[in-house]
């Protein structure tokens, strides 16, 4: 049975009156004959109707009441978007923007935006939202006798779990924010979630989802992404917990030392969120060049990178971008890192070597930022 | 659906979405809050509708309104900003699910429970038919790639045009996606009428 017709095409040019009246004319005489055409007109109908039936469900007042105080808040100060996650999506929001609007690719200026003027009544304002200090977003259940910390340094949360099993529940997090627990073998990155995670003797043994979706990385591993429902277990029999737990009653305290450069860190995150790009880029180098075993090493290779770029030194943040994949091939931030290079490739022209940055991001099903970037390089 | 809830400033009748967008372009704090007002709500249902029920269309609404300082100067002035803000949206909402992977089986979790998801308000209840229901699972088990361009113009009231600069795509492209969208539908809800289930 014949189940195509190679018309149907027209249906939609018709009703948007994209045909010529002659064409027009003609389709409506196909359409007459055609048990097909019939048919998908009469179920586009039908499926525009039960598209306006679906219930729209309702917006989260209080929510977005507290991003509008945000937002007007970053908009008052003239804070650019530093915050972290933000980064790509600048990007790629502003190549949209400016395709919609001129038909060309936009270069994000490396200065800083002008200072909004602060014409806003107080009173729309929520006050305190950006001033005081965020609380802990995550709440932790520990087994007997697990050895746990958590710490919160500006927009990051961190649960270092040494041994033993927790149960985490994570609000939502907002832009920016970000939530991780280490494990001795790894580390898992966190959104709005509810999870277990379980160590013994220096190995992870378990993480399990009942909510939202983790991203599972153990040491010289690749990235797993668990959603709800799943968990995982170290493929080596050994790293199984055996039934009993032994005894572990005599805990050490945790393990940090007096100085793990973690304040040369969140001070140097602060100047970025400031928008000091250059004072944040030079605390992150001097982070790195004095910490070499820092727990937030990662984020701060990357981030110097990301500072570097809005201070509008370009050429070094892509070599400091280089650097960063090259010390973590596995980054939770590689594809920023990638969009980052290729982007300073694009502006000298070298759309080969952007292409190269951006190559794991290329392959079917492209990344649309990775092919924005790209598609906007002409040399 | 836009402009009732705008809030007048004080003292002066509601600019037009333009007038607005220029002044945001200057940095009046204002216009970007009455902006806000005028459309975060239609930004969060087109986000909430885009990412299926995955939880983050607040972070759509939040990267929208916290860029549209740095994008507005490049608003094209037409009167209604509701296409070229939802499209932002989408290219947001897209992106952040394309992030996540596996979110091909989250779509196929999200299908078996979509009836269940969507709140029904009470004067809305009567019309929630079961072709309605089954028709919100047949469009939660389409392909993200269509789906998406079904709901911004089905849906959401977009040109294939604006579709097609929200997700990168030729217009024709996003036409072709939208065709056999319904094909897929028309598949899908016609497969469910005739055997009503089908696990796996
Ligand atoms: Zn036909």
């Amino acid at each position: 049975m014949k189940t195509d017709c190679e018309r149907s095409w027209e249906l939609d040019a018709l009703r948007e009156g994209r045909l010529a009246e002659k064409d027009a004319d003609a389709f409506e005489r196909h359409l007459r004959g055609c048990a097909i055409c019939t048919h998908e007109k009469a179920f586009a109908e039908k499926a525009r109707e039960l598209a306006k039936l679906v219930p729209a469900k309702h917006p989260p007042e209080l929510q977005l009441r507290r991003i509008r105080a945000r937002v007007l808040r970053a908009a008052e100060l003239g804070v650019p978007a530093t915050r972290r996650e933000m980064a790509p999506w600048a990007i790629a929001i502003a190549a949209v923007a400016a395709a919609v609007a001129l038909g060309i690719s936009v270069r994000r200026s490396s200065s800083k935006p002008a200072t909004m003027a602060a014409s806003a009544s107080p009173a729309s304002i929520e006050p305190s939202s950006a001033t005081i200090a965020e609380p802990l977003t995550g709440s932790v259940q520990a087994s007997g006798g697990a050895k746990w910390r958590q710490t919160r340094i500006g927009n990051i949360e961190r649960v270092t779990l040494e041994d033993g099993a927790l149960r985490i529940h994570v609000r939502h997090q907002s832009l920016g924010e970000r939530f991780f627990v280490d494990t001795p073998d790894g580390v898992i990155e966190v959104r709005g979630t509810t999870f277990e995670v379980e160590t013994f003797e220096g190995h992870t043994t378990r993480v399990a989802v009942d909510e939202g979706f983790v991203s599972w990385r153990m040491t010289g591993a690749s990235e797993v992404l668990l959603h709800a429902g799943d968990s995982w277990k170290p493929h080596v029999p050994a790293l199984v917990r055996a039934t009993t737990p032994p005894p572990n009653a005599h805990l050490a305290p945790a393990t940090a030392t007096a100085d793990d450069g973690s304040e040369t860190y969140a001070a140097a995150v602060i100047l970025l969120n400031d928008g000091e790009f250059s004072r944040a880029a030079d605390a992150l180098a001097e982070y790195l060049a004095a910490y070499p075993n820092g727990r937030d090493r990662e984020d701060a290779s990357y981030l110097r990178a990301v500072a570097l770029v809005r201070a509008g030194h370009s050429d070094e943040a892509a070599d400091a971008a280089e650097e960063h994949l090259a010390a973590y091939p596995q980054s939770f931030h590689r594809k920023e890192a990638s969009i980052l290079i290729a982007r300073v490739a694009r502006q000298h022209k070298d759309c080969d070597k952007a292409r190269r940055a951006l190559a794991p991001w290329l392959t079917p099903p492209a990344d649309p930022e990775a092919e924005a970037t790209i598609r906007s390089c002409a040399n | 659906m836009n402009g009732k809830r705008s809030r007048a400033p004080r003292g002066g009748p509601s600019r037009a979405d333009e007038e607005l967008l220029a002044a945001i372009a200057r940095g009046d704090v204002s216009a970007l809050g009455e902006l806000y007002d005028r459309y975060a709500q239609d930004v969060w249902r087109a986000a909430h509708r885009i990412l299926a029920g995955s939880g983050d269309a607040e972070d759509v609404v939040h990267t929208v309104f916290m860029k549209l300082p740095e994008i507005a100067a490049s608003y094209d002035g037409r009167s209604n900003a509701r296409p070229w803000l939802v499209g932002i949206a989408a290219h947001v909402a897209w992106r952040q699910r394309r992030g996540n992977g596996r979110f091909f089986r989250m779509l196929e979790s999200f299908a078996s429970t979509a009836s269940s998801a969507v709140d029904l308000n009470p004067e809305r209840e009567a019309s929630a038919r079961e072709d309605v229901l089954q028709f919100e699972r047949s469009l939660a088990a389409l392909s993200p790639s269509k789906r998406i361009v079904f709901i911004l113009v089905e849906i959401e009231g977009l040109t294939s045009e604006e579709v097609g600069r929200a997700l990168l795509l030729p217009a024709a492209t996003v036409r072709t996606r939208l065709h056999h969208a319904r094909r897929e539908l028309d598949k899908l809800m016609s497969m469910k009428e005739h055997r009503g289930e089908n696990e796996d």
